[in-house]
């Protein structure tokens, strides 16, 4: 009898561990996974579908090759085809966000809050430029970037105190050649700054805008503008204005502009979100608590929320805001659902979900809210392949679990979002692939400012992001027999930012393209320092958003060394460094002082 | 040694596990309860949980051997069951090997509950042969760890050997790194661990699911090799002179 249950039990136990490790998670499975080549030909069974106009209940989509092909109840499903069961769930097309300002990890952003398509309103060029080539690949899962390039404006007008190369206009002469130039560049339509009406900043006048407008007419692109008054708003209209990209609310809209401007087809872009931001009426609160929306949020992501204007403008009045959209809206004119991320209060891709709240609590119905975020966009700006979920258009589109047609905060419920039919990974590592090395000499500034792999150490201050600090570098020898040399920085931090900096700064030349470095080689950064004693600031960037991991120093007029250890800088990603800042502390005032040796070590 | 008397005897041993469970169950479940608090409850990545998974197997393996050897020796030596048992056919060795095979039949029970809690609870994803081999290796821990246990046992009263077998347990399982990493020790501690099986054992793991580099592989192997023939000449001088 024991010899039986010796027997049994050794049996017993090589059964269990036979079977436990058969079921235990297998690297080998995952690697299979990985390895079988992504498909963007599925089929989605009893599906609700909201169509960019109206819904339709329990169908079936089937999409082939990164397009929708059928849409039908009972589709057979041909050899081979992946089946999503998507019952009780509910298929919107891909958001398209018709008002943003392309920065940094946007276009990831996007993609991970469901918005896969966007308008953007003004940005680099160079950036867009590069974007833009990837726009009519169907075989990958890139977001797609449409964009004015380069906006009109006037010298020290609205949109030069961002640091970004423009071209400004100066005569209505001038409008035609520059419109040519930004159509050359590849701008999908063009944007003016029209506010005249105020005295704190120059703007273009009518005439110029006039010429701006008819220029883009002629070359069959859309004008649209910013104006900050109901005054500029009807000046536009009577010379032919397509579209605003920003409701004016200094004053409750006339009927006789309400008349004008569904009789010409205007549409209006409200920015919501930045204008309850500048009225101290957003709440990010619901946003960064949100159990659906927090876990996808990154770092900068986060900060932009949180960030607000200290700026009031008493042109944009929020309550005025909500009138003027009820009133547009029961006038039959178009609204289409834009954030004006990244501004203060915004983020990319997440904002669009508060916009078309805030949209639907001003009083649009959930069908017009949705539609003003797909349907009307994509028809309003002729994107013909997108904005619906019909045969024929590009698979993009969400997959919500829980119906908007009568709550639109479910477009935050979401199971999954495809891009040309490719299943987007809401993951935030997953992005955070690592370009290459870097090598370990940041900063030795023998007979110049290069920095290594062909970086180059420039100036950098809040004024690039609308701050009025400011920072001047340069290049000067320790001694006069020229042998070797640092880096002396001038910087002035003035009000004006909520997190001002003035220093200098390394990293890819075009810093918004986000090239990432894998510095886990090394543990630490060091470096000499002297200057107007005082405290300082070493800045390591992950991206190229919001307040960077930071620590703070303190400079004497001697050469001092400094080690900080990767893991003092927190939330900083040694894996995808893309960019070091060292500055002035925040307080107010002029500075100056000299840097040498930067070098990344390691220590144990 | 007949193979049937061997068979016999380690059923015997099995029974007894089953029929009194009060003996093995606590040193079963200790590990499993612990690893489940360091790697599920506490914030964990499936990294750290792996890196856990390797050095609570090795603790696993510990409880059973140490208690089921060191203390149950000294009941039955006690008790009279060992002259009895010497009177019998059935060789010594035997005896010893049954109750290290049933030791192992039952540490087994414990790292498969412990795998699953990884696998299922905790994300740790390894290949399919490295948890054969982990599992084998850790199965092997049983032995060195029975001959510690052993002569606890054979030098102990009943009594003692309970609180020896405690402390050597206790102070093995944490000086040793099972349940932090050593690394966060001081550095007098850590030169301490290189003296304990358990480090070493733990580092073996570590190097069984690649955390950990194959460079010290073969000293750690021959390191715990002699200690297991320490303990084991050990356990042989105790039983020699053990009082019946």
């Amino acid at each position: 009898m024991l010899k039986k249950i010796f027997m049994r039990s050794l049996l017993l136990i090589i059964l269990l561990i036979i079977s436990v490790l058969y079921i235990l998670p297998n690297k080998e499975s995952e690697i299979n996974k990985l390895i079988s080549p992504p498909s963007n030909s599925f089929l989605i069974r009893d599906v609700r579908i909201f169509d960019g106009q109206n819904f339709i209940e329990n169908t079936d989509i089937e999409i082939s090759e990164g397009l929708i092909t059928a849409i039908n109840s009972d589709l057979s499903a041909s050899n081979n085809i992946n089946i999503i069961d998507a019952k009780g769930k509910t298929l919107i097309p891909g958001l398209i966000d018709a008002h943003v300002h392309t920065y940094g990890s946007a276009l990831s952003d996007n993609l991970r809050f469901g918005v896969t398509s966007s308008l953007d309103m003004f940005t680099d060029v160079n950036l867009f430029q590069s974007y833009k080539s990837k726009r009519n690949d169907r075989q990958s899962a890139n977001h797609d970037l449409f964009s004015a390039g380069m906006l009109a404006t006037v010298e020290g007008g609205h949109g030069t105190q961002y640091g970004i190369n423009i071209e400004t206009l100066s005569a209505p002469e001038e409008a035609e050649a520059w419109v040519q130039r930004r159509l050359a560049e590849g701008s999908d339509y063009i944007k003016l700054v029209y506010m005249p009406y105020q005295d704190k900043i120059p703007s273009l006048d009518k005439v110029t805008a006039q010429a701006l407008i008819n220029a883009a007419h002629k070359a069959n692109v859309l004008a649209v503008a910013h104006i900050s008054s109901q005054q500029g708003a009807q000046d536009l209209l009577d010379i032919g204005i397509d579209g605003f990209v920003h409701i004016f609310a200094d004053s409750v809209a006339q009927q006789d502009l309400l008349q004008q401007m569904a009789k010409q087809d205007v549409f209006v872009i409200p920015t919501l979100t930045v204008i309850a931001g500048l009225n101290d009426k957003l709440n990010s609160d619901d946003l960064l608590e949100d159990k659906y929306v927090e876990p996808y949020l990154n770092s900068t992501q986060k900060s932009s929320l949180r960030a607000r204007f200290d700026l009031h403008s008493e042109a944009f009045d929020y309550s005025i805001a909500i009138k003027n959209i009820q009133l547009m809206y029961s006038a039959g004119i178009d609204i289409l659902v834009g954030t004006d991320a990244p501004n203060p209060g915004t983020s990319h891709g997440v904002s669009i979900h508060q916009e078309m709240h805030l949209l639907k609590l001003a009083g649009m119905s959930e069908a017009d809210v949705l539609s003003a975020a797909s349907y009307l966009p994509a028809a309003r700006f002729s994107l013909i392949d997108r904005g619906a979920i019909k045969p024929g258009k590009i698979a993009d589109f969400v997959l919500l679990n829980s119906n908007p047609k009568n709550n639109i905060t479910a477009t935050k419920h979401i199971d999954s979002i495809y891009k040309n039919g490719f299943k987007i990974s809401r993951s935030l590592l997953s992005n955070k692939t690592s370009e290459s090395k870097l090598d370990k000499n940041l900063g030795e500034f023998v007979s110049d400012l290069s920095g290594p792999n062909n970086l180059t150490w420039i100036s950098s201050a809040d004024n690039i992001a609308g701050g009025q600090s400011s920072a001047t570098i340069s290049h000067v020898y320790k001694t006069t027999a020229q042998i070797d040399g640092f880096l002396h920085i001038d910087a002035t931090i003035r009000k004006g930012f909520p997190y001002p900096w003035a220093g200098a700064f390394l990293g890819p030349t075009n810093p918004t393209l986000g090239i990432q470095y894998d510095l886990s080689d090394y543990t630490s950064i060091q470096f000499d320092a002297r200057g107007v004693p005082g405290n300082y600031r070493v800045m390591l960037f992950n991206s190229m958003n919001g307040a960077p991991p930071t620590l703070e120093f303190v400079v004497k007029d001697t050469w001092q060394t400094y080690t900080f250890p990767f893991k003092n800088f927190n939330g900083f990603n040694a894996k995808a460094f893309s960019g070091l800042t060292f500055s002035t502390a925040a307080s107010l005032g002029e500075y100056s002082f000299d840097l040498d040796n930067i070098v990344l070590v390691k220590e144990n | 040694m007949s193979s049937n008397t061997f068979m016999n005897e380690t059923g015997a041993e099995i029974l007894k596990s089953i029929r009194a469970p009060e003996f093995i169950l606590p040193t079963l479940l200790f590990p499993v309860v612990f690893y489940t608090m360091f790697a599920i409850v506490l914030p964990s990545t499936p990294k750290t949980a792996t890196y856990l998974l390797a050095s609570f197997g090795v603790f696993a393996a510990m409880g059973p051997a140490i208690f089921g050897f060191g203390v149950s020796v000294a009941n039955e030596r006690e008790r009279g069951w060992l002259s009895l048992k010497r009177i019998t056919p059935i060789s010594s060795y035997t005896y010893i090997a049954s109750k290290l095979l049933a030791t192992i039949i039952v540490t087994a029970f414990s790292l498969l509950l412990i795998y699953l809690i990884a696998g299922l609870a905790a994300d740790v994803s390894l290949s399919t042969r490295t948890w054969y081999f982990l599992l084998f290796f850790h199965l092997a821990c049983v032995i060195p760890f029975s001959f510690i246990g052993l002569s606890i046992g054979f030098y102990f009263s009943s009594n003692s050997a309970i609180a020896i077998a405690n402390i050597v347990f206790l102070g093995l399982a944490m000086l040793g790194g099972l349940w932090m990493p050593i690394s966060i020790f001081p550095s007098a501690l850590q030169t301490f661990a290189e003296f304990l099986p358990t480090f070493h054992l733990a580092e073996i793991a570590l190097i069984t699911i690649e955390l950990k580099d194959t460079e010290r592989l073969f000293q750690h192997s021959c390191i715990i090799f002699i200690m297991s023939i320490i303990f084991a000449l050990i356990a042989l001088v105790t039983w020699s002179k053990q009082r019946y």
